[in-house]
């Protein structure tokens, strides 16, 4: 269905989810009586989407005050004060640069006899930080929805 | 008569009353819970995205103006936080093959089962809602999410774009694009079964 000759799915679209001004569902109506192709294209549209199960969660009493109980536990959790755990953060943060400093180990010779995480191991990690970037992971689906248009 | 009461439990929830606050999560938890498992397709992520929602509530009680309702800022902050997510798993998906679901959750293609109607129709019913709801698990998040909010949810496409930040011309495509796919694979199915 292309745009040609008033056949535009896009409005079809619109049209189903009530979504065009009266003027343009006028004119909507008008062209679907005497075009045979919109009118099986609005028919198809119809059905595919009468397809699709309902998705409707419902939850009990029980269900509902267990979920509210734990998100006021979790507002608790974190009104409590900042100051042990920036104090917690802290005393790691020292102790872990004393480690480093007196317990500094040689490189090992060979770097085939390393125990510690291999290169893979670390190439994964780099991996799940990308999972952080919000900006990245927009433009990677851009880049997807652009290849899918060709 | 719901907005009046919702003013006064926002109130009483600024001045630090904690049952206000939990009868507020009771007033939106469905409808919460419901939005972010109709994003994400899974129940336990769809219920920690919701409680998320709730606690960055809490924390911008003293903020919160009220020029939009509590359930307009809980819905806007829900699709975010569910977009994300699905954009997360689709990439983990990508570079770790990982095989998202949980069988063992609620499947919402034997929620929507006929009774009435016999084996083969069932059997039938159930493959052809299986393909679509595997496309629509595969659209990418925003779109995913403009159409859940409009199909599932009906919200108005204008709202939508408010919701999303986006322009409704943007949405509009959106919808479309995500309707084009559904539809192509609904043909492909019948297709299929002939």
């Amino acid at each position: 269905m292309s745009k040609k000759n008033g056949c535009d799915e896009k409005q079809l679209v619109l049209f189903h989810y009530d979504e065009l001004n009266k003027e343009q569902r006028q004119q909507l109506q008008a062209h679907l009586e005497t075009c045979s192709s919109c009118r099986t294209g609005l028919e198809q549209l119809q059905a595919s989407l009468a397809a699709i199960p309902p998705y409707n969660l419902q939850l009990n009493q029980d269900q509902k005050n267990d979920f509210t109980a734990r998100v006021v536990a979790g507002t608790q959790r974190r009104s409590r004060s900042t100051l042990p755990t920036w104090g917690g953060a802290l005393t790691a943060a020292c102790a872990l640069t004393l480690a480093v400093i007196f317990f500094n180990p040689a490189p090992p010779a060979d770097p085939v006899m390393l125990n510690g995480p291999t290169l893979a191991d670390l190439e994964i990690l780099e991996q799940f930080e990308l999972l952080e970037d919000l900006e990245l992971l927009q433009d990677l689906e851009l880049l997807e929805e652009l290849e899918d248009l060709g | 008569m719901k907005m009046a009461v919702e003013k006064a439990l926002l109130e009483q929830a600024r001045n630090g009353h904690e049952s206000a606050f939990a009868q507020l999560v009771d007033m939106y938890s469905e409808k919460t819970i419901n939005l972010a498992w109709r994003l994400i397709g899974q129940r336990d992520d769809a219920e920690e995205i919701a409680q998320e929602a709730f606690l960055r509530f809490f924390r911008s009680l003293a903020k919160f103006r009220g020029d939009s309702s509590v359930g307009t800022w809980l819905y806007r902050t829900v699709t975010h936080l569910a977009i994300d997510h699905l954009r997360r798993e689709r990439l983990k998906r990508r570079i770790f093959f990982f095989r998202s679901g949980d069988s063992e959750q609620a499947d919402p293609l034997d929620m929507a089962a006929d009774p009435a109607a016999s084996p083969q129709e069932l059997f039938l019913a159930r493959e052809t809602a299986g393909r679509m709801q595997q496309i629509l698990n595969n659209l990418p998040a925003q779109q995913k999410a403009v159409f859940v909010l409009r199909h599932s949810e009906e919200l108005p496409l204008k709202q939508i774009a408010d919701i999303l930040s986006l322009k409704e011309g943007t949405v509009k495509t959106h919808l479309h694009r995500a309707v084009k796919r559904l539809r192509e694979e609904f043909s492909r199915t019948k297709d299929d079964s002939l």
